[in-house]
């Protein structure tokens, strides 16, 4: 990879393969089967009308008049199709297929086709013929990166080059457009072909490639934060694009790049990454808001923002080999991005959130996350291993067989273990003949301790200061390491300095992040605690959700018992209850329900109860309902996990109405006596058009049949993150009003209204 | 002495007090704190006035001036100290004879009748300026003279002298004049009090012009929906004051209006803004309500008045309209926000009977509005037990003591015999000249879960009422006996969620008593320490602590002290097991200083981090600009205030006057250092203080070059405002750093302390 540059005053890291690094183990073997045998033919499905944009512009379909492009086709959609293909040819790598390659090789010739004689290739803006290059938001340059990493992989692992020799005219193209001046702009827009180009630099050894991503990276040289790089802090451009710095940094063996890179890690793990690997907000759409932001109910964590976590992580690992990269790279893989895909049915998680009311599940629509997803997990096993010209640096632990060229021998190291679920892992080497080299062995940060035998003699080895074991020795077939790591079921505190979900931990065991699951927990867990002196039980479950170990704890649950219009009220009490965690990544695989990660220590700070309301049963009325806006909505009972997350879910809106006052009418069948009233406002805050309102009131009809505000309101605020609620005078009527003034240029929403009772 | 001449309010006729001095207590707990007043307050509030008398006797040409008078230098408002502590003489005299406390009383009338203007006008601070005359609402002499008339009143009630009466009558006829004659530029009282002056004045001499006078002055609230809506400042005593006027008004007017919006806004405090110990106001607004449920116990001012407000407008609404509602406030403001505020000592008082404290503040034995007031009202608290009606006894409070009263044209005595508020067992006795018909109404507090009575030892299945009280109706003999059997259990209290400050936390009560964990029963340290719901609470009668009380210990933790490293999740870090003790929130700060709260952390999660010492502690302190007043070393000297506006407990450093600029502090270690982040516990009076935190600010360093250098990375410079505000940043190795701050424009700004952390993670514990 780096013609003996040098980086960081030593020679970067090596990658193993993913084809070189078989899978024999009990826990991703079985994921990787049922990605090639459920997932990756759902790809190939739910890709064929994008394949038949490309099949158009190839000149295969005859067509009267205008063309119609599929419905799925997005500006970003060409991905899609090319991670589509990478996936193939992944999956052939695993298993040969006929049937499989002769479709994929059809798939590139149709490809190759659609390409203009110039090497453009983006069949959104061909179909269209939008102007080229005119705007980076056209995620042009991502499509790109896409073709080009489907094309490296294909040719490394077939030695066929049709595939490579289209993303070559293509980026060829690119280099020349951006050469030639025509382009406007200085950056990618949504990264990801600066791994691109660096992967064909790789294959092709054409400088230019790397030399382009260089020119892409270089505005970011002196980033001091992850969302530094780009204005909006998306988290999926930003950990691309620090991904592909890394990756020219490497190839340039430019420190200061390196340096950059590293920093912006470290502000991501450190200040801005939630306890699943996962990055970005819902608030913000995708990306980050402030440090330290990081309220579960706000969670996005999209799945290709993990994947980028991983990559960058990945990328330093092999730049300056450390296990705090690999521990993030571990802490991601097993949570953030696992978790997307199902143990049923062939949807992914878009956003794999840590917190859930049970209304959001894995889609098996057309999403930038589907493919991205099963081409990565069929080349997960690529991040096991890492090697310089001495040493193997093993930086995961999975059941495997993996080939490594070291010294110019083959080295064989089997892995033998029961991971994630057992903390034991033996290696077996064989090679041809009796070798030196360093074994580097990964102690995870859970870890609190570890012991190593060589050939069942204990070894006195300890850490070196980047955190791997070194065991270096003349090594000899039959050679066996056994390493023994210390793996406990622990809770997890979060820095004060995020001040959402106070007094809450998470549970982890090893690598794995735990959850609490509705169905699991008497079908409700927002209002649970786990006690700190309540014992944490390991049980292995065979049969539960292709085989977990659970962990079940002596818990409590918060009565529940509504507020009244009052300041303090002798603590509720509570009743005992068996709580029960599983596997973060194994969630939503049953029926629905409320998950929660963050888990109160005291029902204190549990959410209060929302058992229906007499708002459900009553009419309801608005001074103006807009198309899409169901009205029946605010009373359905259902509510996001935020007002900020809105997506999957219903509301009331004033017929896009801006910055008007409006009102929305509750009629009851007969005469209630209330006292307060809650309401769930849609808050698209930051980016969206739904805010929160400039201020709210509530009314009700007296007997005259006159509207009157109630008196004596308790206030009028706004909440980011759960129902608004307003205290007033006792009151009797037959309907109640919540009038609102929309904010200036916004819309007004709500999700749900409640209606309390004296 | 017929309050209400026959009119009707709420549909019936308000309930008559029985007067403190018609109620002598005789129990273990009240009576050796008035015995302490009257043995060393008193004296002592005699011996604080004097300058203040000093003025009048001026102003009663008692003194030869040689050129300018020169007069006391205390605020427009400290002619209350006076007549609030003659009221507390004449209290005293009505419990106890003693003829040179009455002689030196005579004296002190003798000399406001003299000091007072022939027009009838009487105030020291601005007879003795020769300022304009009730010119501003702000001057506080309606305030002022509010104390005078509550005086008078007292005293010819209970001496029959009408000394000072007449002088109260002449000042009360002035003011009506003035406002009649349209020469008063305004139609309200400022720091209320005088309404309910007007009313007690009109009560001794039937002069309508009072009542009406006090009416005029609260009618402008008359639609009020809140507490704070009468003042745009929401002042806790000025509100409560007002609407106690306003019932006051309400009872002898028939005005049902003005009893509801009272009752309306008497919900809306207590039911939205008031603290667990019935306190009222916080410190970031100077005394007053601030938003609705921004109840936080680091910003809690809970001034004493505030308090004796809540009490003086929930005792005159259960006189409108009896529920034990109302007693219920009474009685948690009366054995927590009221009594927390004197000290053993006899001297000290706290104006700000907060339930935080770092240790920084003690009571106080200074001149200021609290401690005269205070004393006469603690002098008259047995005013507070019973109110009757014409056949009916409501007994509000239980204190072991002795009461006359007139009921159905019966003398009734009524003894109370109980170790409250220690033990539930009541027993009621009766003394009636002959067999009398008439009610007896017991409240039954809203925190007992359960009760049980019994008359003449028979067990009787009494209920509540709709009004939270049992009744007992029958004809009376002497010798009967009741005895009223509550249920009082030590719990925890949990906060609306609405509040969103101190989540997690329980408060402990047990029956009307508040519990507090101070330091030195805890090891020296409270912020650090969970009681987990699982600890059981157990109770202990201590004869020998704080005068004999009830303490409650339970099986805590303790989180070690860890500071955070540049991290999000960590392994919870191990707890230490220890034995937790409370004590009754009234007798804190009566022993050794140190850290005292009320709202206790269920899990040491959202306990707070102890403060160990940090390389700053070692460092020279330098500023841009330094003045005297400010001297640098503040920021550390490892003390820090409750809350950034508390800038009265601990020292800080300011940028000396300056507004809006960028100002800088530095520290020098005096040697080279790997830090990676910084604290900052600003000076924050937002909402009506000069000093603000900074608009902006960030950490720079030294580097080799001796140049200052903006740190790496930083984690974001945010102000917290109830805490330290934390930066972290990429480790560097420095021999210096500096805050630099971008003042608010038109503010000052100032830092209580500064905390830098090193990456050797030396920061645990002292």
């Amino acid at each position: 990879m780096t013609d003996d540059q040098q980086i960081d005053g030593r020679q970067p890291l090596r990658p193993v393969r993913f084809e070189d690094v078989r899978l024999t183990d009990n826990f991703w073997a079985p994921w990787l089967k049922r990605v090639r045998e459920v997932y990756l033919p759902h790809l190939l499905e739910t890709s064929q009308p994008l394949i038949g944009d490309f099949e158009y512009l190839a000149g295969m379909h005859e067509v009267e008049g205008e063309y119609t492009p599929s419905t799925d086709q997005h500006c970003w959609s060409d991905m899609f199709v090319h991670n589509t293909l990478e996936a193939m040819a992944a999956g052939l790598a695993l298993a040969p297929d006929a049937e499989l390659e002769a479709e994929l090789d059809r798939r590139i010739d149709v490809v190759a086709k659609a390409q203009e004689s110039d090497g453009y290739l983006h069949s959104c803006h061909q179909v269209r013929s939008t102007p080229r290059w005119s705007d980076m938001d056209n995620h042009e340059l991502f499509a790109a990166g896409h073709l080009m990493e489907a094309a490296a992989a294909y040719y490394r692992l077939s030695g066929k080059h049709a595939l490579l020799d289209v993303a070559r005219r293509l980026a060829d193209h690119i280099v020349d457009v951006f050469r030639s001046g025509k382009v406007t702009f200085d950056r990618a827009g949504h990264p990801g072909v600066e791994m691109a180009l660096a992967k064909l630099y790789d294959a092709t050894g054409e400088s230019a490639y790397l030399e382009q991503s260089r020119t892409l990276i270089e505005y970011a040289r002196h980033a001091e934060h992850i969302e530094d790089a780009q204005g909006h802090g998306h988290a999926v451009r930003a950990t691309n694009f620090f991904a592909g710095m890394i990756d020219v940094a490497i190839r340039t063996a430019d420190e200061e790049l390196l340096a950059t890179g590293d920093r912006v890690w470290r502000d991501m793990v450190n200040r801005k990454m939630y306890v699943n690997g996962g990055l970005g907000e819902v608030c913000t759409k995708e990306g980050f808001d402030k440090p330290y932001d990081l309220s579960e109910k706000k969670s996005n964590c999209e799945m290709c923002a993990t994947l980028g976590n991983i990559f960058m992580s990945y990328r330093l690992l092999l730049a300056r080999p450390d296990t705090r990269y690999a521990d993030i790279m571990e802490q991601a893989l097993y949570n953030g991005f696992l978790g997307s895909g199902g143990l049923v049915g062939d949807g992914t998680f878009y956003s794999v959130a840590l917190f859930s009311r049970g209304h959001t599940h894995r889609d098996p629509r057309i999403w930038c996350c589907p493919p991205n997803w099963v081409r990565c997990m069929l080349e997960v096993s690529e991040w096991m291993y890492a090697v310089s010209d001495d040493a193997i640096y093993v930086n995961l632990f999975v059941g495997s067989t993996a080939r490594i060229e070291l010294s110019g021998q083959e080295v064989e190291l089997a892995q033998v273990t029961d991971y994630p679920w057992e903390s034991r892992v033996r290696f077996e080497i064989k090679l041809p003949q009796p070798t030196e080299f360093a074994l580097m062995l990964r102690v995870p940060g859970w870890s609190k301790a570890f012991s190593v035998t060589v050939n069942g003699e204990p070894s006195n080895a300890s850490q070196e200061p980047d955190g791997y074991v070194m065991l270096r020795r003349q090594w000899q077939t039959g050679d066996a390491v056994e390493l023994d790591l210390s793996m406990v079921t622990e809770r997890l505190e979060a820095n004060p300095q995020i001040k959402t979900s106070p007094g809450c931990v998470a549970v982890q065991r090893g690598p794995l992040l735990y959850c609490f699951e509705a169905t699991d927990n008497g079908g409700r867990v927002t209002d649970l605690a786990l006690p700190r002196d309540a014992e944490l039980k390991e049980s292995f479950e065979k049969d539960l959700l292709g085989g977990v170990v659970t962990v079940t704890a002596a818990g409590r649950r918060r009565a529940p018992t509504r507020w009244r219009d009052e300041l303090y009220r002798p603590a509720e009490p509570e009743t005992e209850t068996l709580l029960k965690a599983i596997p973060f990544y194994a969630k939503d695989n049953r029926q629905a329900g409320e998950m929660l990660v963050w888990m109160p220590e005291t029902t204190l700070v549990a959410e209060d109860p929302v058992e229906p309301t007499a708002a459900m049963g009553a009419a309801l009325t608005a001074s103006a309902a807009g198309e899409g806006s169901s009205i029946e909505s605010v009373n359905d009972g259902l509510f996001p996990s935020s007002p900020a997350r809105w997506s999957g879910m219903t509301w009331f809106n004033w017929a896009q109405r801006t910055g008007t006052e409006e009102w929305l009418c509750l009629t009851f069948e007969k005469a209630l006596a209330v006292f307060a009233l809650e309401v769930y406002w849609v808050n698209q805050y930051f980016t969206g058009e739904v805010w929160a309102p400039e201020s709210w009131r509530v009314e009700y009809l007296d007997a005259k049949e006159n509207w009157r505000p109630v008196v004596s309101p308790s206030g009028y605020t706004t909440d980011t993150v759960w129902f608004s609620r307003v205290n007033f005078e006792p009151l009797t009527t037959t309907a109640l009003r919540v009038v609102a003034q929309l904010k200036k240029g916004k819309e007004g929403g709500i999700y749900e209204i409640r209606v309390l009772e004296t | 002495m017929p309050l209400t001449d026959g009119e009707q309010i709420a549909g019936r006729r308000p309930l008559r007090p029985v007067r403190f001095e018609d109620v002598r207590l005789h129990d273990n707990f009240w009576s050796p704190w008035l015995k302490r007043i009257r043995d060393v307050t008193l004296p002592h509030l005699l011996e604080t006035t004097r300058p203040l008398v000093r003025d009048f006797e001026y102003l009663a040409g008692m003194h030869q001036v040689e050129g300018d008078y020169v007069p006391c230098s205390h605020p427009c408002w400290s002619d209350m100290f006076v007549y609030n502590t003659m009221e507390a003489m004449a209290a005293c005299l009505a419990m106890e004879p003693d003829v040179e406390l009455e002689s030196e009383l005579d004296r002190l009338i003798d000399i406001m009748a003299r000091a007072q203007d022939s027009d009838g006008y009487l105030n020291g601070y601005f007879q003795v300026r020769a300022k304009p005359r009730l010119n501003d609402i702000d001057g506080d002499e309606l305030f002022v003279a509010a104390h005078l008339m509550e005086a008078a009143a007292a005293h010819c009630r209970l001496t029959g002298k009408r000394t000072l009466l007449d002088v109260a009558v002449r000042m009360a006829d002035h003011i009506v004049d003035q406002f009649e004659g349209g020469h008063v530029p305004f139609d309200r009282s400022g720091c209320a009090a005088v309404e309910m002056g007007f009313a007690k004045l009109y009560d001794v001499t039937g002069k309508e012009a009072y009542l009406e006078r006090a009416r005029s002055l609260v009618e402008y609230a008359r639609h009020a929906e809140h507490i704070d809506d009468a003042h745009g400042d929401g002042h806790a005593v000025r509100t409560t004051n007002l609407f106690a006027g306003m019932v006051d008004v309400a009872i002898r007017t028939g005005d049902e209006e003005l009893l509801t919006a009272a009752d309306r806004a008497w919900r809306d405090m207590v039911n939205r803004r008031m603290y667990v110990h019935g306190g009222l106001g916080e410190v970031c607004t100077l005394e007053g309500f601030y938003k609705p449920y921004d109840l936080s116990d680091r910003k809690c001012n809970a001034e004493m008045c505030a308090a004796l407000g809540s009490i003086l407008l929930s005792h005159r609404l259960i006189l409108a309209r009896p529920d034990t509602r109302y007693a219920d406030i009474i009685e948690q403001a009366l054995y927590n926000g009221f009594l927390g505020s004197g000290g053993m000592d006899g001297r000290g008082i706290f104006y700000s009977v907060s339930i935080f404290s770092r240790g920084h503040t003690r009571r106080d034995q200074r001149i200021w509005c609290c401690p005269p007031n205070w004393t006469r009202c603690m002098l008259e608290m047995s005013e507070w037990i019973y109110a009757v009606s014409d056949d009916q006894i409501y007994v509000n409070l239980f204190a072991g003591s002795t009461a006359q009263m007139e009921v159905s044209g019966q003398k009734i005595e009524l003894t109370q015999v109980t170790d409250y508020p220690w033990n539930p067992q009541v027993r009621f006795e009766v003394k009636v000249p002959g067999p009398t018909n008439f009610s007896l109404k017991l409240r039954v507090p809203g925190w007992s879960k359960g009760f049980s009575t019994r008359v003449n030892g028979e067990k009787l299945n009494a209920l509540q009422g709709q009004d939270g009280y049992v009744t007992f109706n029958r004809e009376w003999k002497a010798g009967d006996v009741v005895d009223l059997n509550l249920s009082m259990e030590t719990e925890r209290l949990e906060a609306n969620p609405q509040i969103k400050t101190s989540p997690g936390c329980v408060a402990l009560r047990r029956g009307p008593i508040l519990y507090c964990f101070e330091a030195m029963d805890n090891g020296g340290k409270v912020m650090d320490l969970a009681l987990p719901r699982g600890a059981e609470l157990k109770e202990l009668f201590e004869e020998d602590v704080l005068g004999g009380v009830v303490t409650v210990s339970a099986a805590g933790r303790r989180r070690t002290s860890h500071e955070w490293k540049d991290e999000l999740y960590r392994p919870v870090k191990p707890e230490k097991e220890t034995i937790l003790k409370a004590v009754p929130f009234y007798a804190r700060d009566n022993r050794q200083a140190g850290e005292m709260l009320v709202w206790i952390p269920e899990t040491t999660l959202v306990a707070e981090d102890q403060l160990g010492a940090t390389a700053a502690m070692d460092a020279k302190v330098e500023a841009s600009v330094s003045v005297d007043e400010w001297p640098p070393e503040a920021v550390n000297d490892g003390l820090v205030p409750s809350s950034p506006q508390r800038w009265g407990e601990t020292p800080g450093v300011k940028w000396g006057d300056r507004l809006g600029t960028e100002d800088w502090l530095s520290l020098a270690f005096g040697k080279s250092l790997e830090l990676f982040a910084v604290k900052v516990y600003w000076l924050d009076e937002f909402w009506n203080g000069t000093t603000w935190a900074p608009e902006s600010w960030r950490v720079e360093y030294l580097d080799e070059r001796e140049k200052w250098q903006p740190v790496i990375s930083p984690s974001g410079y945010t102000t917290d405002q109830v805490w330290f505000s934390r930066v972290n940043f990429e480790p560097v190795r420095t021999k210096a750093l500096r805050v630099v701050a971008q003042l608010k424009e038109g503010k000052q700004a100032g830092i209580y302390q500064v905390r830098v952390l090193e990456t050797d993670g030396k920061h645990e514990d002292r």
